[in-house]
């Protein structure tokens, strides 16, 4: 991205919390509602929920091990018939390591079940960018 | 129930506490800005009653229209503070005089208070914040992380993730142990699942159940544990899997699981597919 990058529209939503096992429901949740509102079919709701699920567990198991800025931010922003949700951490990024406690399904799982899937590392931290189909919302 | 204007700021809560949602005016938001109330009032373990007094704030703010009482084209930032047996929201940046207007829609005067008006560089405005906290009297304020074990856990620690639970139990007649979760298993709750299947297979028990019927959510934090436990039990014993939940067998396949355990829709199935043992 270069300095005259076109600056992305504001979100339509933003969630900035702790990256703590708890709060990931807090995300899953109001991010649900999200995709209810928008009148998503129950199974995208629940893929949407679980894509997003899955990023912001990532972020909590890998981003912050010895970092005191714990911070986990979601935006979601409609654009056309996709909904698009960043899931962005400022520690160490998302880089497996060796003493993963997890299975490395969690990313996997995300991707599979959204439209588009994209990390990037190049920032301070992370973001995880994915997309969701709004059907009639375009 | 009580709820009570608040007073002076709190400045003994870490800031690292507080959720902040931040959405543009619309069904949309109304919507995110209700479901983060109701899970931090769920997550402060008030009752019912609050959990709706407490939604009750987004409707209000919800069935205002553009730039009555939000600055038009800013977004409205919502902060949450749960603890337990309280919850404190904070609600802004709105126009001189939102906050009264929000207090004058509904909400009963004596339960919100316009906690200051500050001036916010917002499109030149001077912004309000409408601050509220809700408590709940005789709360229970333990903050029990989720437990596992032996009967009913969870029960009246609606708190994180609403309601959850595991029920563990031997079947009688077939002798197969059965895990039952009910609500979201993720990141948080997982571990509470993984320990009450342990404690039953360390009893003496390799053939276990993990009944998934109530379950609402799985994710990978919930497959890692099924993983884990079915390594535990076999090769002497096994682990068969109840669930009638789309979503949850749409994860299973995606991830190829569906071929490495049983999964039945019914309980009497799972434990067929276990067989005599």
């Amino acid at each position: 991205m270069t300095a005259f990058a076109a600056k992305p529209p504001q979100a339509d939503l933003e969630l900035v919390l702790a990256a703590r096992p708890e709060n990931v429901a807090v995300v899953r949740h109001v991010i649900g509602g999200v995709g209810d509102a928008l009148g998503m079919s129950p199974q995208a709701v629940a893929d949407l929920r679980l894509a997003v699920s899955e990023a912001c567990t990532n972020v909590v198991v890998h981003a912050y091990d010895d970092a005191t800025d714990e911070t986990l931010e979601v935006e979601a922003t409609l654009q056309g018939d996709l909904l698009n949700v960043v899931v962005r951490d400022f520690g160490r990024g998302i880089l497996p390591r060796h003493d993963s406690p997890g299975l490395g399904l969690g990313l996997p799982l995300a991707k599979a079940v959204s439209e588009s899937f994209a990390v990037d590392t190049t920032g301070a931290g992370s973001e995880v960018r994915m997309a969701f189909l709004v059907p009639g919302a375009g | 129930m009580t709820v009570t204007p608040r007073g002076a700021p709190q400045r003994d809560a870490p800031a690292r506490d507080v959720i902040r949602l931040r959405v543009a005016e619309g069904i949309v938001g109304a919507t995110a800005l209700s479901r983060m109330i109701g899970i931090g009032a769920a997550r402060a373990q008030l009752s019912v009653t609050a959990v709706d007094q407490a939604m009750e704030i987004a409707d209000l703010i919800a069935d205002f229209g553009p730039d009555e009482v939000v600055v038009a084209g800013t977004l409205i930032e919502t902060s949450v503070l749960p603890t337990a047996g309280r919850l404190e929201l904070s609600i802004g940046d709105l126009r001189t005089g939102g906050a009264q207007r929000l207090m004058d829609a509904g909400a009963p005067a004596a339960t919100i208070a316009v906690l200051s008006t500050t001036a916010v560089a917002v499109a030149g405005a001077s912004g309000e914040r409408l601050a509220i906290e809700i408590t709940e009297v005789g709360a229970d304020v333990s903050p029990t992380p989720p437990a596992g074990g032996q009967g009913e856990v969870g029960d009246g620690h609606e708190g994180r993730t609403a309601d959850f639970a595991i029920s563990t139990a031997p079947d009688g007649a077939s002798g197969v142990h059965v895990v039952a979760v009910r609500g979201e298993i993720d990141i948080f709750t997982a571990p509470a699942v993984k320990l009450a299947a342990r404690e039953a297979v360390f009893s003496g028990r390799n053939r276990i159940v993990l009944d998934l019927t109530e379950t609402t959510f799985l994710d990978s934090t919930g497959l890692g544990v099924v993983i884990g436990l079915a390594r535990l039990v076999r090769p002497d014993g096994d682990l068969a899997i109840v669930n009638t939940n789309p979503t949850i067998t749409k994860t299973f396949e995606i991830t190829g699981l569906d071929d490495i355990f049983a999964v039945r829709p019914t309980l009497d199935a799972a434990i067929a597919a276990l067989g005599d043992g």
